[in-house]
């Protein structure tokens, strides 16, 4: 896991100096083949018709490609057919030469006020009739790449401004095309502050954020991750392959078995004639089946309902019966009770009376020896 | 259950009674206290209604004894059969002291019903005729029911006696039922 890990660090770092090489390599402007900066302006074939104050000085070997439309110091610019003419007219002038002269020229201006590094806000920097800032337009070319300036932080107060790049006064051959001792020692110094103008982005000391700086994050975080993250993101990447590959072995097997399903209903409908035929005398065998238990069944309750009728007409018959001989032995009874009121005198009261009187001494002595409650006289 | 339960108060009582000599003031007391709570719905709720106290309970049971003429050990066993809400085992307890007060005076009582009404010899002879049977005192009871259509029915304690032509009726209604 440690040298895979140490491969991937050693790689990124081998990617950012090679990030850092080509920046600065291409980040170089490259000199113009004839010194421009002290040519005589010339009017140039597609110039705007009114002449800028600080337009930059041109030379006769500025001249203005035909095909192109760029001059021809120029790098070419998207590919090499005619530039469209929507396309902003060349400003080929736009280097730091020129930022220094437009500078110079604000200054001199009655009413202008170059902004000191205290106040860079005190005024706003000009742009060209295209709204691009000066020496920053499409075709322009890029400013330096700013490796290590200000790597401490921002301070308008303590930044050390770039010197003049092209030394005029002691044009030796590296000056005139490379840029001044000054320039390179200030180049090649890690001053810890840079300039930073957060109100107008067309101050041309503007100072990009160090290149070194970003790879050192850059650099840091690849660290950090690969440090305390390689192995959780590892793991998880492991889970997250077993638990594709578990789904797709599932969706395999879900696949197999769907398939013998379509098998089997495939063979299911090829027979299902022979199946229908089968159901069919199936269940006329068992309608047939149903027909004879459900007669029996009927059989069973009508001779059942015939033995519950004759039941109950006997016990009908019977109640009947009882019930006539109730009222019979009532109707008996009231009749009697009517009759001997009717019939029966005092002689017959006090004949009554005597027989109980002479039946309750025996009456009396057998309740006792019976132990029972009640008793009767005869 | 409530007739064993009656009992043990009736016996408390007739225990009283007999050691003061004052039984057969009890029993009256008592039978008059079980009329009136026959008689009384009131009375009858006096166990019943959650909203007495024991104390209005005691109260109400000392002015109805006051009013009947009751004796203290009356008043105080009702009052003890208030707090025990067992007021309504008063008329068991009225009867079963009275039957034990005629157990201990040897009194037997019967009571004779008639279709029609009999003459004083033919109830002394009967008197006379249940006195030498029992061997005890007599005490008798005469009502005229001319429903009986005929003769006499005598309930002496718990045994009936019936020599009615009502009776006979029943009787043979009874059988023929059967058959």
């Amino acid at each position: 896991m440690m040298p895979r890990r140490l491969l991937g660090l050693r790689i990124a770092l081998a990617f950012s100096g090679l990030l850092v090489a080509g920046g600065v390599a291409l980040a170089q402007p490259v000199a113009p083949p004839t010194a421009r900066p002290n040519a005589a302006p010339t009017a140039r074939p597609n110039a705007a018709p009114t002449a800028r104050p600080n337009a930059a000085p041109t030379s006769s070997a500025n001249a203005i490609s035909p095909i192109t439309g760029l001059p021809g110091w120029h790098p070419p610019v998207g590919g090499s057919g005619p530039a469209p003419q929507a396309q902003p007219p060349m400003r080929p002038g736009h280097d730091q030469k020129n930022v220094r002269q437009l500078v110079e020229q604000l200054k001199r201006e009655p009413g202008g006020v170059m902004p000191t590094l205290a106040s860079p806000s005190a005024r706003k920097f000009p742009t060209d009739e295209h709204g691009y800032c000066i020496g920053q337009g499409p075709n322009d070319p890029p400013k330096n790449v700013n490796l290590f300036h200000g790597w401490l932080g921002v301070n308008n107060e303590k930044a050390v401004p770039a010197p003049q790049r092209l030394d005029d006064s002691s044009p030796s051959w590296f000056a005139a095309r490379f840029g001044s001792t000054a320039w390179w020692k200030w180049r090649l110094t890690p001053h810890p502050w840079r300039y930073e103008n957060h109100d107008d982005e067309c101050d041309p000391r503007n100072t990009p954020i160090p290149l070194l700086a970003n790879l050192i994050n850059f650099g840091l975080l690849m660290w950090l991750v690969t440090r305390f993250g390689g192995k959780p993101i590892a793991e998880a990447l492991k889970k997250r392959r077993s638990a594709i590959m578990s789904e797709i072995d599932r969706a395999k097997e879900i696949k197999a078995s769907a398939k013998g399903r379509l098998d089997q209903y495939a063979a299911d409908l090829d027979k299902l004639d022979d199946k229908q035929a089968a159901l069919r005398l199936l269940y006329a065998e068992e309608g047939e089946l149903d027909e004879k238990h459900l007669r029996e069944e009927l059989g069973q309750a009508r001779t059942r309902m015939l033995a519950d009728a004759d039941f109950r007409v006997v016990q009908e018959a019977k109640s009947t019966r009882d019930t006539l001989s109730r009222e019979a032995l009532d109707g008996a009874l009231v009749a009697a009770e009517a009759l001997l009121g009717d019939s029966i005198n005092d002689d017959d009261h006090n004949r009554l009376c005597e027989e109980f009187l002479n039946d309750i001494g025996n009456a009396l002595v057998k309740g006792a020896s019976d132990g029972r409650a009640t008793g009767a006289a005869s | 259950m409530s007739q064993t339960i009656a009992r043990r108060y009736a016996r408390a009582v007739f225990e009283l009674g007999r050691e003061n000599g004052s039984l057969g003031a009890l029993v009256g007391e008592f039978s008059r206290f079980a009329e009136a709570y026959a008689a009384s719905e009131e009375l009858r709720e006096l166990d019943h209604l959650p909203s007495l106290t024991d104390a209005t309970r005691r109260a109400v049971l000392a002015d109805l004894g006051k009013r009947l003429g009751a004796s203290e050990v009356a008043v105080n066993t009702l009052s003890l059969l208030a707090d025990r809400q067992r007021l309504s085992l008063l008329p068991d307890v009225a009867a079963l002291l009275l039957e034990m007060s005629d157990e201990h005076e040897g009194v037997v009582r019967a009571t004779i019903r008639s279709a029609k009404q009999l003459t004083p010899a033919y109830v002394n002879r009967l008197v006379e005729r249940i006195r030498a049977t029992t061997g005890k005192k007599v005490l008798i009871t005469t009502e005229v029911d001319p429903a009986l259509i005929a003769g006499v029915v005598a309930q002496i304690g718990d045994r009936v006696i019936d020599g009615t032509i009502r009776g006979r009726l029943d009787r043979l209604s009874a059988s023929l039922r059967q058959n």
